[in-house]
């Protein structure tokens, strides 16, 4: 859906069309459903935290301003309420078999497969050990293109700080994944 | 981004799942349903408590303007009644003033105490065996 479209059909909904909000809800519930499985560990749970994103949009779209594109404005919620979700189960472990599907480029032999599944392996143990907010923020700029600037706008984190933490994960991940990236990449 | 990012962007698209679970947007809707429905309750049960209570004023402000305007009563007064030759204000005072009636106070107040935590811990299990059905 073009921003302009969505644009439109916010203002709809704004103006009391409710029924219209399904139509936002199957556009974005995949990214949503993505990047919440990728903070909160448990599938269940990350599941439920996606559909209490949308029920808060629901009560709450009035106060979306349109400053930031409607995606922004869910991640911001998804970010807050994966945050409060975890607050009480600090650095939660993500089981491996929560982990997605090992791309098929990466499966051509035996050992590429087993390969590429060390590295995820690795991957996982990785953003495992990182808290809440860092697994959201990295998530958000790798996985989901997330440019500094939104991330800023989703986190609250000045744009500088979110460059620091970026920059100091991205070390840790190169640093934990250095030998696993060269057995896959070379 | 650099080489090194791109393999980590690579990578990281690996553990993307994007799959909607079957049902989710009706799962969405129903929890939807649920919050109108609840908010509704609140707002009855906010606009039965205001008409109790505006009532309850109206009606103190009618017996308090009947009492002095038609009955002449003095409400200064009321202290010095007496009953059985027993000040009423002194025997009101007396019921609570007294080792036994503080007693009963706090037995009172832990009574209250107590139905108050047995509300507020059944209406969260309830909420919690809403949740599970769901």
């Amino acid at each position: 859906m073009k921003r302009e479209e969505e644009l439109i059909l916010i203002k709809r909904i704004k103006a009391g069309e409710l029924n219209l909000f399904n139509t936002l809800v199957e556009t974005h519930s995949p990214k949503i459903l993505s990047v919440v499985r990728g903070v909160v560990s448990n599938r269940e749970d990350a599941e439920e935290v996606a559909q209490d994103v949308f029920v808060k949009a629901y009560f709450s779209i009035k106060s979306f301003r349109e400053e930031c594109s409607f995606s922004t404005w869910l991640f911001r919620i998804a970010y807050n309420m994966s945050i409060s979700k975890t607050r009480l189960k600090k650095r939660e472990h993500i089981p491996i078999e929560n982990t997605g599907n090992i791309p098929d480029d990466s499966l051509a032999s035996a050992e590429n497969f087993i390969d590429a599944e060390r590295l995820y392996r690795a991957l996982n143990k990785t953003l495992s050990e990182l808290d809440v907010p860092d697994r959201f923020l990295i998530i958000s700029f790798y996985n989901h293109e997330k440019s500094i600037k939104e991330i800023s706008e989703i986190t609250g984190m000045s744009e500088s700080n979110v460059k620091v933490k970026l920059h100091r994960i991205k070390k840790r991940l190169n640093l934990l994944l250095g030998d696993n990236m060269e057995v896959c990449y070379g | 981004m650099d080489e090194n990012d791109k393999n980590i962007k690579e990578l990281f698209s690996g553990l993307s799942d994007e799959s909607v679970p079957f049902n989710f947007e009706e799962k969405i809707q129903r929890k939807i349903k649920n919050k109108l429905a609840k908010r509704k309750e609140v707002r009855e049960l906010w606009f039965q408590v205001s008409v109790a209570a505006v009532t309850a004023l109206a009606l103190f402000a009618v017996f308090y303007y009947l009492n002095i305007k038609y009955f002449k009563v003095d409400i200064d007064s009321i202290k010095y009644l007496t009953a059985g030759g027993i000040s009423l204000s002194g025997k009101v005072k007396s019921m609570f003033s007294g080792n036994d009636s503080l007693l009963w106070i706090i037995i009172g107040l832990n009574v209250v105490l107590l139905i108050f935590a047995e509300r507020i811990i059944s209406e969260k299990l309830s909420q919690k065996e809403k949740g599970k059905g769901e």
